[in-house]
């Protein structure tokens, strides 16, 4: 605007603001900066209202952006409550529902059903124990993640081993077998239709016929994840053959840590 | 111990039972390395002792899971090269 004007025009408009200026700061209005050709008035009156630095200008401008801050961080927070609260929505929704309600016998025949795992963190293994590599090396692993976990977090975790071969693992064998792996760990086993139904509700693949001969030499073929289900009994994440130690046990950190954040207790 | 068979049923395999059958399974292999043999099998007497040991170390059931990945491990560098390729020896 002001390139339009010069010389005597602008003088004159400047003349014109000045004086718009001095009356709405009698009415105690603070008004906004003033061009150098005003100088003398704004200075005379600023000289009359101010308090040491203190001007009506840095108090409207403390307040406003008191105010601007105010509204700015409410917002932001309301924003950063509704993430968190759509993440945990996803995380409810995109949570696959595996486990579910069994009963299978421990090592000494005993009854053993989900209700054993609540108030602990789990990690289960299906697997057999005539199993030549994959399943002993699986199970090293999970000796291996016990113990760096119970060290950091205490005695919270249950590992699990349930059979796949029904046919030839009694439970006594089981029990036998286990000894060569972490001392918590509890061995499961039931009837080929139990099975069955633990290995279903763990989406869990397994070849043994329902006929398999007790004293026969045969593999099975079954699926081979680690499943970590949180001590309300629900999946929290499954690990497969490549996932490595140090990897499932920042995993399991990350889900203590949540569920301590969430909870207020690590079980 | 007698028969695998009959080991199968009395107990679960222990850590030494693996132990044992893996390094009978090495140096059987390391012997048919020697004798230029790729299919397990193929060596006639060359390697009897170790074959022995081998059968009476692991069981039948994983005899068979693990004589079978062997081939390929021995063939991958004459899949490798395709001047070599001989589908007899394969």
């Amino acid at each position: 605007m002001s390139s339009l004007l010069t010389g005597p025009a602008l003088r004159a408009q400047c003349r014109r603001r000045a004086f718009h200026t001095t009356f709405f700061r009698s009415q105690k209005h603070p008004s906004p900066p003033q061009k150098s050709s005003t100088r003398g008035y704004s200075q005379f009156s600023r000289d009359r209202a101010s308090v040491g630095v203190f001007t009506p200008k840095s108090a409207a401008l403390f307040v406003a952006v008191g105010v601007g801050l105010f509204f700015y961080f409410r917002h932001e927070k309301a924003k950063l409550l509704e993430q968190r609260e759509q993440e945990r929505a996803a995380k409810q929704y995109g949570r696959p529902k595996v486990g579910g309600p069994f009963t299978l016998a421990t090592p000494t025949g005993e009854p053993f059903t989900e209700k054993g795992l609540l108030g602990r963190w789990s990690l289960v293994y299906f697997g057999f124990t005539n199993c030549p590599d994959i399943c002993p090396a699986e199970l090293d692993k999970m000796t291996e993640v016990m113990n760096v976990v119970e060290k950091e977090h205490g005695s919270i975790f249950q590992p699990v081993f349930i059979s796949v071969d029904p046919a030839r693992d009694t439970p006594s064998r089981i029990g036998q077998y286990l000894t060569d792996f972490h001392k918590s760990f509890i061995g499961l086993v039931g009837s080929y239709e139990s099975t069955k139904a633990v290995c279903k509700a763990y989406r869990v693949y397994f070849s043994t016929p329902p006929n398999a001969d007790p004293n026969g030499d045969y593999l099975v073929d079954h699926s081979i994840f680690v499943y970590l289900m949180d001590p309300e009994g629900q999946f929290v994440e499954a690990f497969g053959q490549a996932v490595d130690t140090p990897e499932v046990i920042s995993k399991i950190h990350d889900a203590v840590g949540e569920w301590t954040k969430e909870h207020g207790k690590k079980t | 111990m007698g028969s695998s068979s009959s080991k199968v049923a009395d107990a679960a395999p222990t850590r030494q039972d693996r132990q044992k059958c893996w390094e009978a399974r090495d140096s059987y292999f390391a012997c048919l390395d020697r004798a230029g043999v790729v299919k397990a099998g193929d060596e006639g007497k060359a390697c009897k002792d170790e074959n022995e040991k081998y059968e009476a170390n692991c069981a039948k059931s994983w005899i068979e899971q693990v004589i079978k990945p062997r081939t390929p491990n021995v063939c991958e560098p004459l899949y490798r090269d395709h001047s070599t390729w001989d589908n007899n020896a394969i």
